[in-house]
């Protein structure tokens, strides 16, 4: 089918998202406007103290049905003959049992409904996040995809266009929290501890290293997360709420730094955030601050468009099938997929 | 048991070179120490060896990452599992017996789970001071001991034991 048989406007899509723990379901209009958004946070990992693949599949295999009820039920539609213009699904990257799922499920509505699907890169999701808040972005956009598995600045010309241009070497962000948390002795997961922690805190009482000044977009926080470890070793009566702060301090310096420092060097119009990290408040408010400082725009999404949520594979849907038309049934599961790197 | 100093990240690299010669299905390999003594380095260059192409992160926030070497590898991290007797949750008996190499970080929390045959390796610090670009440009020491349990790994292990005396001074 060409292209041009596929008109977004007035479009709905149904967007799933089943890559990880969150098991979300989305309806959004004109690629822009989410109708309804259910997430469901699987709760079955945190006495394992990290996300179980096989606990993971198992429980979007439970819920699925439930949250694409609810999903259609908020944005006013029935099962029975849903009016859609297309499902959006994640094929990766992500756990391959879990990915599945969420496959399985949008083929099936597709065969049920006689709707086309379209399969969405995760990353890319993440990456249209910022087209569902009311304010338009002006592109292009230096993007700061902060999550538990991912921590890289990426530099949208448009839709469609991308360069990753910062990567992390070794942990994400995410996990850098959880680390840390865990070895504080703070609860799971590691980011909403830390910042719970910190508000007690003094961040300037420890003066962490600020990783890899070494005017690349890349970031190191393995190395600061031993260097925390250290100092908190050999420096037994600091209070845990001060080592909090000042360790969340360092790691919203690094990142926000560096993804000003991109988006001057590249000469964009605005700066946006994405990703669970994306949802420490800390990071939001000082990402925000000084981008106004330097006249860039600057997109945050809501807390619920950060964090994996079906409304964003919606919105990256949108954008695919006008463009590329789209997938067929053989679509699978890709737990590898790399975001395409265009420009 | 084999205990010796690696000076730098070129040196894990090229132990986890050695190492990853010697792997085959079916093998397990716990790599153990403290947060920062270097064992995500290690096993980042021992999946790079055993032919993973793909970036290589942790598996805290994910307990265990599946990639495609020359063979099956899962990489398992347990130490934010608090007890280490769910461990049967991460398939890790039926992971091996489907022929994968499984690597274990943190796996000495539940040394007693994994049956009688793996490859332990224990990475610790030298406590020197180091500068945090020092520490990233890889140039922090750490002592590294290799044990095993299970005759499965002995031959190979002696073969690996006099590559190795070629290269470190082994205590």
């Amino acid at each position: 089918m060409g292209m041009s048989s596929y008109d977004v406007a007035n479009g709905l899509i149904l967007g799933i998202e089943t890559s990880c723990d969150e098991t979300a379901v989305a309806v959004v209009r004109n690629g822009t406007t989410a109708l309804s958004s259910v997430i469901h946070s699987q709760q079955v990992h945190s006495r394992f103290g990290g996300v179980v693949p096989e606990l993971a599949g198992r429980e979007h295999e439970r819920r699925i049905l439930t949250v694409i009820k609810s999903a259609m039920a908020d944005a006013g539609l029935e099962m029975s003959k849903p009016k859609l213009e297309a499902i959006a699904v994640t094929m990766g990257p992500g756990l391959a049992g879990a990915l599945m799922i969420g496959v399985a499920a949008a083929k099936a509505l597709s065969l049920a409904w006689s709707v086309p699907i379209v399969g969405v890169n995760h990353l890319e999701g993440h990456l249209f996040a910022v087209r569902l808040e009311r304010d338009p972005i002006t592109y292009p956009v230096v993007m700061l995809l902060v999550s538990g598995g991912h921590t890289m600045i990426v530099f949208v010309q448009e839709p469609g266009k991308y360069r990753i241009v910062g990567n992390s070497l070794d942990d994400a962000a995410g996990e850098a929290f959880d680390k840390v948390a865990r070895f504080l002795g703070l609860g799971y997961p590691g980011g909403p501890e830390i910042e719970r922690e910190a508000e007690f805190g003094d961040p300037a009482s420890v003066r962490f290293p600020r990783a890899l000044r070494d005017g690349s977009y890349n970031f190191s926080f393995s190395g600061l997360k031993t260097a925390v470890v250290t100092y908190a070793k050999r420096n037994p009566e600091v209070e845990v709420a001060d080592i909090s702060a000042s360790f969340q301090e360092a790691v919203v310096d690094i990142l926000v730094e560096k993804t000003l420092n991109a988006a001057k060097e590249l000469g964009a119009a605005s700066v946006a955030l994405a990703g669970g990290v994306g949802a420490n408040t800390k990071l939001r408010t000082v990402l925000t601050e000084r981008a106004h400082g330097l006249d860039l725009g600057v997109c945050i999404p809501s807390r619920e468009n950060c964090t994996d949520n079906g409304a964003m594979i919606a919105a990256a849907g949108a954008w695919r099938l006008h463009n590329f038309g789209p997938s067929d049934l053989s679509l699978g599961a890709y737990p590898s997929l790399v975001l395409p790197q265009s420009i | 048991m084999l205990r010796f100093v690696l000076d730098n990240v070129q040196d894990t690299n090229r132990l986890a070179q050695l190492v990853a010669n010697h792997l085959g299905k079916g093998d397990l390999v716990i790599l153990s120490g403290d947060l920062g003594s270097g064992k995500t380095v290690f096993a980042r260059a021992l999946l790079g060896h055993l032919g993973v192409n793909e970036a290589i992160t942790s598996p805290t926030f994910v307990l265990v990452k599946s990639y495609q070497g020359r063979i099956p590898i899962e990489h398992v991290d347990i130490y934010r599992m608090e007890n280490p007797e769910e461990l049967d949750i991460l398939c890790i008996g039926e992971l091996l017996e489907e022929g994968h190499i499984v690597v274990v970080e943190w796996g000495e929390k539940a040394l007693g789970l994994f049956g009688s045959s793996y490859l332990q390796i224990t990475f610790e610090r030298l406590d020197t001071e180091i500068s945090l670009e020092d520490e990233i440009a890889g140039y922090a020491k750490r002592f590294v001991t290799i044990e095993f349990l299970g005759s499965k790994f002995k031959d190979r292990i002696s073969q690996l034991e006099s590559e190795i005396r070629k290269i470190w001074s082994v205590a």
